[in-house]
């Protein structure tokens, strides 16, 4: 099973601040390592770092996390370094691509975004339970209801999404177990019987979901649920915690921001 | 009360009348079993009484309130649970405790509130363990007990059971029933969906139906013996009183309308008992 930025049960600073701030952090994070040249990159690796500390984040849980990414990372890598126009490092013979300290530069820099990013976001979801950030993004997105967006139908879509991938993952594990018991290729043999049997795999799941999306829509209709404004038991709220967190992003935002001029 | 007066109803398309003309009252505090062979109508009746589905022909009402009214579905849906056959399509909630605040949240109750319900459902229900656990890793009895108390804080005053011991462990089956029967002790009319024919037994009525129709409503000792006399009849009575029936169609003197393992040891023992004092004079 995928285990990218799954919750962990915690107590730490990181764990107990405002799913909203951690949703804005994030955001503003995203932004910041998207522009971050020379020595920011520097801070922002830092800042990372610093966040995992006090969010008590073990490395090999980081390292989980990211491991899956790693191998995307090398791969921008090396499509940069190998595509990226520029002056040739050392030339390469027969081969038709060059190194150039352009892409080499480019490479690592584009690796290093693509995991600071996975990074900040593996963050917010290992310290995050899915509840608090389905609720904080209904908080945040809240303005919207003003041009008509129907923010609380979207969240309860998004927590019901959450709510059936374990489910959905158990049937798929179920179907592949009936199919192979019925013959079926699908860990095994060649590759085109292979897909055949995925194929057969997925249009059952695919039967199976819409069934559960019928039965489910039947009860919530059941427990009173209408479109529009609903309230939830968790109950977000803005203290001195938060405020600091806040004052710290403002800092980080305005160095970065003021040695832009 | 609900009242159900000469309804009718036919799912689009199908061609075929799910329910068929039936007039029903269900007084609240009673325990009502619903019985008949799959497809007769059944979950298509309870889905009547939750206003799910609104009937062609006909009235349903739930203490006064017409289903066919949109304004009165809030309040109908508060007074009447359901609690549908497969409980993991049924719970909404990423976790237990979030489940069970679905209900309050949609009646935009303010979070301190809905938090000191569900604490006091998941005590009520001896759940408290469970409280903060995803519904995937729960068994097939607490998934069934969770979306009890999911219906349960809404405070209704009817609960419809669609089969709710379908593929229960005998621990996950009798959990359920006693919750059930404690439910109804406390003043909640049921209405249960079954197949078995010992939960039949307990209920203060039972309705059979088939093709859409009402064929048998009663107590369950007279619907029960009615049916074991009937050979052509398509449900399976309790085996204790098949055997009664058996035995009485051989000359044995017995009361036909015994229900438990108990009550039939007491008949035989009394017939004994009495022949062999009969034999002894």
């Amino acid at each position: 099973m995928i285990s990218f930025g799954q919750y962990r049960n915690g107590n730490s600073f990181g764990h107990r601040l405002d799913a909203r701030v951690k949703i804005l952090a994030m955001v503003i994070l995203s932004i910041l390592i998207f522009q971050a040249r020379g020595w920011e990159i520097y801070l922002l690796s830092a800042f990372l770092c610093a966040v995992c500390f006090i969010s008590r984040l073990k490395f090999s849980a980081v390292r989980e996390a990211l491991r899956p990414l790693v191998l995307f990372a090398v791969l921008l890598f090396v499509m940069h370094l190998f595509f990226t126009d520029g002056t040739p490092l050392f030339p390469i013979p027969y081969l038709p691509v060059q190194i150039t300290g352009e892409g080499l530069f480019r490479g690592l820099l584009i690796s290093w975004q693509f995991l600071a990013l996975a990074l900040s976001g593996a963050i917010l979801t290992m310290t995050t339970s899915p509840s608090d950030l389905v609720c904080g993004l209904e908080s945040l997105l809240r303005p919207l209801r003003l041009i008509r967006v129907p923010v609380s139908d979207i969240a309860v879509m998004v927590s019901m999404a959450l709510r059936f991938v374990p489910t959905l993952l158990e049937e798929y594990d179920r179907i592949k177990t009936a199919q192979m018991a019925r013959g079926a290729e699908v860990e095994t043999g060649r590759l085109d019987r292979r897909m055949k049997s995925l194929a057969a795999l997925l249009f059952p799941l695919m039967v199976s979901a819409l069934r559960r999306a019928d039965d489910l829509a039947e009860a919530m209709e059941a427990r009173g649920y209408a479109r529009g404004p609903r309230t939830t038991m968790h109950q977000l709220s803005f203290g001195r915690e938060e405020a600091t967190a806040l004052i710290v992003l403002g800092i980080l935002l305005s160095l970065v921001v003021l040695s832009k001029y | 009360m609900i009242k159900i007066q000469n309804v009718s109803y036919q799912y689009d398309g199908c061609g075929i009348e799910a329910l068929n003309d039936i007039s029903l009252d269900i007084n609240a505090e009673e325990y009502v079993a619903l019985i008949g062979p799959n497809g007769c109508g059944k979950t298509t009746l309870i889905r009547q009484l939750n206003a799910l589905c609104r009937p062609d022909r006909g009235i349903v009402t739930v203490d006064g309130l017409d289903t066919a009214v949109a304004a009165n579905h809030k309040e109908i849906r508060r007074a009447v649970g359901m609690l549908f056959q497969n409980p993991d399509n049924s719970i909404v909630g990423m976790t237990v405790e979030e489940d069970i605040a679905f209900g309050p949240g949609n009646l935009n109750q303010p979070p301190s509130e809905i938090r000191r319900q569900v604490s006091e459902i998941l005590q009520s229900l001896g759940l408290q363990s469970l409280a903060g656990r995803a519904p995937h890793t729960l068994s097939g009895g607490e998934k069934r007990l969770v979306s009890l108390a999911g219906v349960l804080i809404m405070n209704p005053r009817y609960i419809a059971f669609d089969e709710p011991t379908a593929y229960l462990d005998p621990t996950g089956r009798r959990r359920v029933l006693e919750t059930m029967g404690q439910l109804h002790r406390s003043g909640i009319g049921i209405i249960h969906i079954t197949h078995d024919v010992n939960d039949m037994a307990k209920a203060d009525r039972l309705l059979v139906m088939d093709k859409g129709e009402i064929i048998r409503d009663g107590n369950p000792r007279d619907v029960l013996c009615k049916m074991a006399e009937d050979q052509n009849c398509c449900m399976s009575v309790p085996p204790v009183m098949e055997l009664i029936h058996h035995l009485n169609r051989r000359g044995w003197p017995l009361a036909p309308d015994i229900l438990s393992v108990d009550d039939a040891v007491r008949e035989i023992d009394r017939l004994l008992i009495g022949a062999t004092h009969k034999e002894q004079s």
